[in-house]
């Protein structure tokens, strides 16, 4: 029987909701004060107006649903899937305000895009946009990527539903003893990442050209991108703009790191570097990155698209990279991935973004460990029907630690992974409804719910709004990994026909 | 539900008004739709020919769109291309690698927020320009700066051997066709108006809800 949620269960879900509306609207004040600095006051009041409704309906909520009650596991839950709704709502006022989007559907892509770290764009003539709004575009990258979650429990550190709303948010390594230092810990972590790599990036565009002031801004913003592999860019050429294999070997680094998972960076800083060689994960993630290239590199020599292996090596493991981290940088146009790059180097970056990082890193996808998991399960039921059931031992895997395999962790691998497989073939289904070919569809929709941001070109300003809603909604279950979408619709289910 | 889309209407009154939309004319297909199956010309023949004049121009007027469409059979040919310079200029030795942007906000309507044409699919190539040429460019396309458009004489190189670079034009020589400069980005009134009502408001409620939480 279905038990109807009561007031007090809707006031913990709108309270904590409304503190996550608290953190971006204080966020989104950062780039309007640079942007009134900057000279840009009509943006600037864009981001202004924004960051006041996100922070009068956070007061509004603190103010009308406050309760002494906690959170549960399930509040927690709904907490992070209805966050991650309403968050890149007020997030796209001052992306809509600034003039750059036909409807707020469009700003609403965008900003979803962006707290989703998946770095589709259907930004109109982005050369032009005001700084203060590009700057704003990529913090959602930060944020989201981080987690919005991550973020209340940083700023308020909330009662019982902060595992809840953790694990909402598709994170499930808890670092340290407690949910609220962990969060701090990844805080922590990344703003030592943003110091380090800014300062290589701001270097390495200078040297590429740029003057030292747009260096830094451009080298800010790239970082963001990078290491929440998300994949916006201050340009529409992407970073093909700066010509410089530099620029692309420095953001390679940053990619990968972003795509390692805070407990491996914890491990990494607690001065374990071994777990880099010995965790299944990392191993997993390090044979498929290599695997696909491979699979890239012999696509590409077929079409002899490239003449030497230089050229071969620098677009194809950038793009792999890329893919497989989920960040979305392309160094080719992305229209080119089709018309120039035959059909099997495709093929390899579709794989690619559909695996996606590890988990608990700001990577999408289906992440490397489930797929440790459901390799070696395969391989065990074999080994079980070629060996003597004696013969048969416990399956392991290591992270942090070893950990025994067990069925309901198979399970539970094998769930999310197929729902991925679904999901990418939805999305697909929705491109070829709109009468793109297959190819085309599959490679724009696995982005899309893998949050990459590679585009062969049916993402643009002139997208139909229906396939807009599509990966819209794509790219918020593929970033929650679908567990607190359906604890959502099942308390929704239970308020509309539940019993008190 | 009602809150959210009482915050759309509300965002949708602030919205810049300028201009009537549709302004630009024609868009290129190739570039706007990748459902529009690319038509790609036939490649000028060269086996056996001795080598060209580089102002011998094989394909004139053509778009990133087409470029990226065709690769192959644009493929070191000379072509006319026209584009805004946006983002940068980087010298590089004798040469200096720029963006030409040949969309709709190039040339045809102009850079947003401007007006309310929003057909531009965002599109541009690379180019490597004689170092003389990059000193005639007075603005480069920005926020609030509409950049000088160029056209140029160029080879199209889809893997430059040279500079390993991908898609880019190799531009022998070029002209600014059309100066560009600062365009206007006031505050809108209704704009202000808005900010200055929800600030304070923002403002006291805030210190209000921190008062009260001391007192909790």
């Amino acid at each position: 029987m279905l038990i109807r949620p009561d007031q007090n269960d809707l006031r913990v879900i709108g309270l904590n909701t409304g503190r996550v509306l608290l953190g971006v609207g204080l966020a989104m004040l950062i780039p309007a004060l640079l942007g009134f600095l900057w000279g840009e006051p009509d943006a600037a009041t864009g981001l202004v107006i924004g960051a006041c409704i996100a922070m009068l309906l956070g007061l509004a909520a603190e103010w009308k649903l406050h309760t002494r009650r906690t959170a549960n596991w399930q509040h927690g839950m709904v907490v992070a899937a209805l966050s991650w709704l309403v968050g890149p709502f007020v997030g796209a006022i001052p992306l809509f305000l600034s003039g750059h989007y036909d409807s707020f559907l469009d700003s609403y892509f965008d900003a979803m895009s962006g707290f989703a770290t998946a770095g589709l764009s259907v930004m109109a003539d982005l050369d032009h946009v005001a700084d203060c709004v590009n700057l704003w575009r990529h913090m959602t990258h930060f944020l989201g990527g981080q987690g919005l979650v991550l973020l209340v429990l940083s700023l308020f550190a909330s009662g019982g539903g902060s595992v809840g709303m953790y694990v909402g948010e598709a994170r499930e390594d808890k670092i340290l003893p407690n949910v609220v230092r962990t969060a701090r810990f990844i805080w922590r972590v990344s703003l030592v990442y943003f110091l380090a790599g800014t300062l290589a990036l701001w270097i390495s565009l200078t040297t590429a050209g740029l003057t030292v002031g747009r260096a830094l801004f451009h080298a800010t913003n790239l970082f963001l991108a990078a290491f929440d592999t998300g994949g916006f860019s201050p340009n529409s050429a992407s970073i093909q703009i700066y010509h410089s294999a530099t620029v692309e070997l420095v953001l390679g680094v940053i990619m990968v790191a972003g795509c390692l998972s805070f407990a491996l960076h914890h491990r990494l800083w607690n001065g374990r570097p071994g777990e880099l060689l010995r965790d299944s994960e990392v191993r997993s993630l390090a044979f498929t990155t290599m695997g696909l290239f491979v699979m890239l590199a012999l696509g590409l020599a077929a079409t002899g698209t490239y003449d030497t292996a230089e050229e071969l090596v620098r677009r194809g493991l950038f793009q792999t990279v890329s893919a497989h981290s989920g960040t979305g940088f392309a160094n080719v146009p992305g229209r080119m991935l089709l018309t120039d790059w035959g059909e099997i180097a495709p093929a390899a970056l579709v794989f690619a973004m559909g695996l996606g990082g590890m988990a608990g890193s700001t990577a999408g996808g289906i992440k490397a460990i489930r797929i440790t998991l459901v390799t070696k399960s395969i391989k065990e039921q074999i080994h079980r029907m070629l060996l003597p059931p004696a013969a048969a031992g416990v399956v392991t895997y290591r992270s942090g630690r070893r950990k025994v395999l067990s069925a309901q962790v198979m399970r539970s691998a094998t769930t999310i992974l197929l729902l991925y497989l679904a999901l990418y073939l939805v999305g697909a289904l929705a491109g070829l409804y709109y009468g793109y070919e297959f190819d085309e569809a599959m490679f724009e929709s696995t982005s899309a719910a893998a949050a990459v941001g590679l585009s062969i070109g049916i993402t643009s300003p002139a997208m139909e709004p229906g396939l807009m809603v599509v990966y819209i909604l794509q790219m918020w279950i593929g970033r929650l990994e679908f567990i607190a979408v359906l604890v959502l619709t099942g308390f929704a289910w239970s308020t509309l026909r539940g019993r008190t | 539900m009602l809150v959210l889309l009482a915050l759309g209407g509300f965002a949708e009154s602030l919205r810049h008004p300028r201009g009537d939309r549709p302004l630009s004319g024609s868009l290129d297909p190739a570039a706007a739709d990748p459902r529009v199956e690319p038509d790609c010309p036939e490649p000028p023949a060269r086996e056996g020919q001795p080598r060209r004049e580089v102002d011998t121009v094989d394909f004139e007027d053509v778009t990133s769109g087409v470029l990226f469409d065709c690769p192959q059979t644009y493929d070191h040919s000379v072509v006319t291309y026209r584009g805004e310079v946006v983002g940068a200029v980087l010298p590089r030795g004798s040469h200096a690698w720029v963006h030409l942007n040949d969309d709709a906000y190039a040339e045809l309507s102009g850079p947003l927020p401007t007006h309310r044409d929003f057909r531009g699919p965002n599109t541009g190539v690379g180019a490597l320009i004689p170092r003389e040429l990059a000193e005639q460019i007075r603005f480069v396309g920005a926020p609030g700066t509409r950049g000088d458009v160029l056209e140029v004489i160029a080879t199209f190189q889809r893997v430059d051997d040279a500079t390993d670079e991908v898609a880019i034009l190799r531009v022998s020589r070029g002209v600014v066709t059309r100066v560009g400069g600062p365009y206007e980005r006031g505050l809108l009134p209704d704009r202000a108006i808005a900010a200055a009502l929800l600030v304070p408001v923002t403002a006291g409620f805030l210190a209000w809800a921190r008062r009260v939480d001391r007192r909790r």
